[in-house]
């Protein structure tokens, strides 16, 4: 049974931290202790989880730098330590296809998007979306002009 | 994409937690507590807006990074949401609590994964049966990974 609690009454809901002090130094200690219990399987959830989040901010932002669905994929075997070439064989395919996947000069489709996702416990559209972003900016970028041409206008008009 | 709860309606709104900047500032003479302006020199400030209403602030939070460690050094609401009966909006500290569980991923090292904080004593069992939020020592307290996680999820 949760135990009952106030809601905040004031505006503020936090003090601010002791830095520097001993208390400070003991909680830290305390915390580091505490990341050092996590096992191996929690520590690579914490790392997939991480590169997770990083996927979803790039499909939101607006940044102009392009990031690879590969870059993401790279960054995954980098934190869990898995040699290229291993991961290559174990999803069937060759070890340069997977270079060339990682460097974005092929693209991840459906089923590999579906592997991905299950290996790495994550939305496999997450892949998807990637790719389909940097198509379409790759697209407006090529041919602005073009596309800023059409208007719905044109098709309502008289 | 975040959605912060109209109490008046009942209704899902949607809203954006963006950095705050000199025009966003939350000040005391409208009734915030904490020192923003001076805040925005110290961490990275966000407030939490809806996507209709960008000019009002409903909530605000300050992040700082110390010996390699996430803090939310300062979490405020609006003062008209706060109060079970007539806060305008529900859901704002914990669209921006787990915004800061989720910066926490981004932190390297030991401390990856845990969102730290000082709470008020009043506010200790809020902060723990709302957001499972543990104490450490005090009233410092921490979110660690798995509960972040979830709050990311719920929220």
């Amino acid at each position: 049974m949760k135990e009952k609690f106030e809601e905040p009454k004031e505006s503020a809901l936090t003090q601010r931290m002791d830095v520097g002090t001993q208390g400070f130094d003991d909680f830290q200690a305390i915390l580091f202790n505490k990341s050092k219990e996590r096992t191996e399987h929690q520590k690579r959830r914490i790392e997939l989880l991480t590169i997770m989040y990083q996927m979803e901010d790039y499909l939101s932002s607006e940044d102009t730098f392009e990031k690879s669905a590969g870059y993401f994929l790279k960054a995954i075997l980098k934190s869990l330590k898995i040699q290229q070439k291993q991961f290559a064989q174990y999803i069937g395919i060759k070890p340069s296809n997977l270079s060339k996947l990682i460097n974005g000069d092929r693209t991840i489709n459906y089923e590999l998007a579906l592997i991905f996702g299950r290996l790495f416990n994550h939305n496999p559209l997450l892949w998807v979306e990637i790719q389909a972003k940097n198509e379409m900016n790759h697209l407006l970028q090529a041919e602005r002009k073009k596309y800023s041409g059409y208007s719905i206008n044109d098709l309502l008009k008289g | 994409m975040t959605y912060i709860l109209d109490k008046i309606n009942g209704e899902l709104v949607s809203s954006e937690i963006v950095p705050m900047d000199k025009k966003t500032v939350p000040l005391k003479k409208d009734g915030w507590r904490f020192n923003w302006r001076q805040l925005l020199k110290e961490g990275q400030v966000f407030i939490l807006r809806t996507k209709s209403s960008p000019n009002n602030v409903e909530g605000a939070l300050c992040l700082v990074r110390e010996y390699d460690m996430l803090i939310m050094e300062a979490l405020e609401l609006s003062p008209y949401n706060i109060g079970h009966k007539n806060k305008r909006y529900d859901y704002v500290a914990g669209c921006l609590i787990a915004f800061a569980c989720r910066e926490s991923f981004n932190i390297e090292g030991a401390y990856k994964g845990f969102l730290t904080f000082v709470s008020k004593t009043e506010l200790i069992k809020w902060y723990a049966n709302k957001y499972g939020a543990e104490v450490a020592l005090g009233h410092r307290m921490f979110i660690d990974w798995e509960n972040g996680e979830k709050l990311i999820e719920k929220y």
